[in-house]
């Protein structure tokens, strides 16, 4: 299914996470949304992200990406030390992060395949002054960059809707869409806000397949989910946030057992059933 | 129509031709803005220091048209790095508000000092050197560069601020250095509008870069649509011609611009070309379908 990806998170450095975050909080006003939350995802693993609504998840995400600034702590990734301090597009240019939205963030107007090709931004490193020159290695980078994005929307079962306009696409489509965007980068960590939100389960099922796929392509990543069944079954390890705080952190099987994690979110979540 | 006729023709309708090839460079300068999500109205400034520096520099100094001409956008970019860097921290209807303020305050300056601009009254006697060729050819050129950086990563790193900031920050689009390019190349265009317009009209008054002219430059750009470079150009064609066809009504020039505007606005958001280059891509595909079953 996925013979087009080609996925560079396995040259084993140094024992080095992927993604290391120190004692980082992040306060809106008086509200505290992240606070001292520490934890690191190691090269090549998966980590579930949990937590009630509100917990700061999605907060946390856009402290990692840097769309957000935290009030205090330190980020830093295998390679580039600490990073805490670049912009969202460094992080995502050199850094290798990329992500997906909870809140799909398509680029209106653009088709499936544009949305897609705008993914690559960063691995094409021609300016305006050799495009509009038209140099040979534009274009090789431009076909390049073109056939890569087919790859990636292909193996993820989007050939048919390449021409669509991304926008109009049901939830289920737009998310792989996103998904596609943010791999077409040749990402180390991948961060995924939400994947299956909206989906049927079959759907559900195709990326759950699609995040096994990756992991054995050691490709670290981050998810964040609702649906316990499927967060304990994709992942190496989970991170259960609760008002801001790391309440536990683990192996699947030991973070289910765990009285806090139980009381604050599978409790909630018996509230809301 | 025979040869005669085309060139008697041309020579009747020269200037409105002229005219509206300048508003078609003035459009596009527009566009540059608008297509990296930037709502920037100084464009009708900078054609002001465009026109007034090739003026001045002619009628005062006698230098030759293109040395004038480039001087104005050399000036222009000169003022436009140092605007940018107030202006780009603000988005939305703040840039537009402190984008038209100095656009106010360059015809303000344009009234008010005399010794340089003679003031309302104006500068006279620029020559008139600017052919329409020229600006076909400039026009080409402004159009090449336009579709050729839209299908670029630089067109979509531009459409994809504009629909979205942080979604193109976390696809590693540096957002602050890309409205940085496209409020430059918008800068430079619109002296260079400024400067052609001086050496047609050969007279240069204030009253010519007011809100007046913004808004009618602004409209010519919404009203082609801004999804191609081809947008701008032909709104601001069939807008500068339109009191030449509408021949009797040509007083309710304004009004029909405005109702026209109104009903592409909520019809064509995308503008008229839309439609057009839809209906010619059905076209051509109906003709190859055609004759694949031949």
């Amino acid at each position: 299914m996925n013979a087009g990806l080609r996925i560079n998170g396995g040259d084993a450095q140094a024992a080095a996470h992927a993604l290391e975050v120190t004692r980082v909080s992040k306060h809106f006003g008086g509200i505290r949304a992240l606070s001292d939350v520490s934890f690191t995802v190691p090269q090549g693993k998966v980590v579930g992200l949990i937590g009630p609504n509100g917990a700061g998840k999605t907060t946390l995400l856009n402290v990692i990406s840097s769309l957000s600034k935290p009030t205090s702590g330190r980020i830093s990734i295998a390679r580039g030390g600490d990073v805490t301090d670049w912009p969202a597009h460094r992080i995502a240019a050199e850094g290798r992060i990329s992500r997906t939205f909870q809140n799909i963030r398509m680029f209106q107007g653009m088709s499936v395949f544009e949305n897609v090709l705008t993914g690559c931004h960063a691995s094409l490193s021609f300016g305006m002054a050799a495009t509009l020159l038209r140099m040979p290695s534009v274009r090789r980078m431009e076909e390049e960059a073109r056939d890569r994005t087919s790859d990636i929307i292909h193996s993820l079962g989007l050939g048919a809707y390449a021409n669509r306009e991304g926008g109009v696409l049901s939830y289920g489509i737009q998310r792989r869409v996103e998904i596609a965007r943010a791999l077409v980068s040749n990402p180390r960590l991948l961060l995924l806000d939400e994947p299956t939100a909206g989906m049927t389960p079959r759907e559900t099922n195709e990326v759950k397949e699609l995040i096994q796929s990756l992991r054995e392509r050691s490709l670290a990543m981050i998810v964040i989910e609702h649906k316990a069944g499927f967060i304990m079954s994709i992942s190496d390890k989970v991170v259960v946030l609760n008002f801001g705080a790391v309440i536990a952190d683990g192996a699947p099987a030991v973070v289910r057992q765990n009285p806090a994690v139980i009381e604050a979110y599978l409790g909630a979540a018996d509230e809301h059933a | 129509m025979n040869w005669e006729e085309i060139s008697y023709w041309l020579i009747i309708y020269n200037h409105a031709i002229v005219t509206a090839l300048i508003n078609s460079v003035t459009a596009l300068s527009i566009y540059f803005s608008l297509r990296a999500g930037i709502f920037n109205l100084s464009a009708i400034g900078f054609m002001a220091i465009g026109a007034y520096t090739a003026g001045i520099l002619s009628t005062r100094l006698g230098l030759p048209a293109p040395v004038g001409i480039t001087a104005g956008i050399m000036l222009a970019l000169l003022l436009g790095a140092i605007l940018v860097y107030p202006v780009l921290k603000l988005r939305g209807h703040y840039l537009a508000i402190a984008t038209l303020s100095f656009a106010a305050i360059v015809q303000a300056m344009a009234m008010n000092l005399d010794g340089l601009t003679n003031g309302p009254s104006g500068l006279l006697g620029v020559p008139a050197v600017v052919r329409a060729w020229h600006v076909v050819v400039v026009l080409a050129v402004l159009l090449y560069i336009a579709w050729t950086l839209q299908k670029s990563r630089t067109g979509r790193a531009w459409d994809a601020i504009r629909t979205d900031v942080s979604a193109a920050r976390a696809m590693g689009i540096d957002v602050e250095i890309y409205r940085l390019k496209a409020f430059l190349i918008s800068t430079a265009v619109a002296a260079l509008a400024g400067g052609l317009w001086a050496h047609v009209n050969r007279v240069i008054v204030p009253f010519e870069f007011g809100f007046v002219q913004l808004t009618m430059a602004l409209v010519n750009t919404l009203l082609g649509g801004i999804s191609t470079p081809l947008g701008p150009v032909l709104g601001a064609l069939v807008v500068t011609t339109m009191p030449d066809w509408l021949a009797g009504f040509a007083e309710y020039r304004e009004m029909i611009i405005g109702a026209l505007l109104v009903a592409v606005v909520v019809y064509l958001p995308n503008g008229l070309i839309d439609p057009l280059l839809g209906f010619a891509r059905r076209f051509g595909r109906k003709r190859a379908v055609k004759e694949a079953s031949r």
